[in-house]
């Protein structure tokens, strides 16, 4: 860089729109030219040695009066920064924010320390009676069938609905042993009807049954015609 | 020697005690470690993971295979503990979980004889998570410490997957700022 260079970029640096390479490049040559140096000193420009503090000032000044601080879209974008899970253009914007934002810088400082140190408490450590107790309480004890079908009984005898499906169930089973044709017990139904039935030879219980009324509202019939008869001889004698 | 996951899965389905013994070893750890995050309670911790073992062995048949054996066994250990304690407090309702009662945390930082750097930064986090609240705990415990992924997570909490990330987004700023606050040179280069 020559001194027609550095004229020529001096209002970039004052808007910082200097990339870091040249910022450093534009700095050596101040360091090195007196007559550099002193320009900037007589435009108000940084000190060559001051010059990222003052740039760091303007940024802030900038944002102070536009969006106030970028810092809390930074801090959405830190974890997926310290995952390495951010996309391109996020993760150099989330840099550059932390080129210039020490408390930022700090925040990822920890949150990376954090990714490194928090697997380490996954385990804590137990004492050498724990395992013992694990298979006294498992292997010796009974076989994984009997604790399985225990786990799967008390399940379903706990179920809310237990005692209706138990019942529905059950009804099921008994229509089963009795209809299915197969079954010993098939005809059990048909000759519980038959016994139910009368022979044709006996007189049935409601034949008896008719008979006996018959013979009851007789007696009564009789019982109303003396009491007539009664009430009739009883005018005459008057 | 690390035998494989899978291979002692299948060896503990076929009735392996030695393998059994091995899983149990390889894994107690973690349970513990899980367990004790929400007994609070080494005691209860203890139980509680010898718990988690027993139905595990009861569910050998049913065993998640490969990557989803871990969720699947903290999810065993996550469920029964908040079953137990639903259970304690049910019973002894004057019964409050105390974060006095967690792991023992040096409340200074220890000369070297006393204490090994890594136990005192182990400390240290405990402290910082205490601070948080138990949503951000849990998430921290499931996500930057027994290293689930996010759709895991999401599944065992029930969560849409969004709302997960941005949970565990949260806990993690606040657990730095906790950090910090506790130790400033906590993170430095």
């Amino acid at each position: 860089m020559n001194c027609r260079d550095f004229e020529s970029r001096l209002e970039a640096l004052l808007d910082g729109r200097l990339d870091p390479a040249t910022r450093q490049t534009y700095l050596s040559h101040a360091r090195d030219c007196t007559a550099c140096s002193e320009l900037l000193t007589v435009v108000g420009g940084p000190t060559p040695d001051g010059v990222d503090e003052y740039l760091a000032r303007l940024t802030s000044a900038v944002l102070e009066n536009t969006i106030g601080s970028a810092c809390g879209q930074a801090r959405e974008y830190l974890p997926d920064h310290t995952d390495q899970t951010l996309d391109t253009v996020n993760r150099e914007l989330v840099e550059l924010h932390l080129d210039g934002c020490a408390e930022c810088r700090r925040l990822s400082a920890t949150l990376v320390a954090l990714r490194r140190e928090l697997p380490k408490l996954a385990e804590m450590p137990l004492d050498g009676q724990f395992t013992q107790a694990v298979l006294a309480a498992t292997v010796t004890r009974e076989p994984r069938w009997k604790s399985w079908w225990r786990d799967q009984w008390s399940g379903w005898v706990q179920r809310p609905r237990f005692a209706m499906e138990a019942a529905y169930v059950g009804l099921l089973v008994v229509m089963l042993v009795l209809g299915a044709f197969s079954t010993p017990l098939a005809a059990l139904p048909q000759k519980g009807v038959q016994l139910m039935q009368p022979e044709p030879d006996t007189p049935s219980v409601w034949t008896n049954t008719q008979e006996s009324l018959g013979t009851f509202w007789e007696w009564v019939a009789s019982l109303f015609e003396k009491a007539e008869s009664n009430q009739e001889s009883k005018k005459e004698t008057l | 020697m690390d035998l494989e996951l899978q291979t002692l899965l299948d060896r503990c389905r076929q009735g392996d005690d030695l393998a059994w013994e091995a899983l149990v070893r390889r894994y107690q750890g973690r349970v513990f470690a899980v367990t004790m995050h929400y007994m609070r309670d080494r005691e209860e911790a203890r139980d509680m993971a010898q718990e988690t073992f027993i139905k595990l062995y009861r569910k050998l048949d049913s065993l998640r295979d490969g990557e989803a054996f871990l969720p699947w066994l903290i999810r065993l250990a996550r469920n029964g503990s908040i079953d137990r304690l639903r259970r304690l407090k049910t019973r002894t309702p004057e019964r409050s979980v105390s974060v006095d009662e967690g792991p023992e945390i040096p409340a200074r930082r220890p000369t070297p004889e006393e204490n090994s750097l890594e136990r005192w930064r182990a400390g240290l986090l405990h402290r910082a998570l205490d601070g948080l609240s138990e949503q951000s705990q849990e998430i921290i415990q499931l996500k930057d410490i027994q290293e689930l992924k996010l759709g895991q997570i999401a599944d065992l909490l029930a969560l849409p997957l969004g709302t997960v990330k941005s949970r565990s987004h949260r806990a993690r700023i606040e657990l730095a700022e906790a950090i910090q606050e506790l130790d400033p040179s906590f993170g430095a280069p």
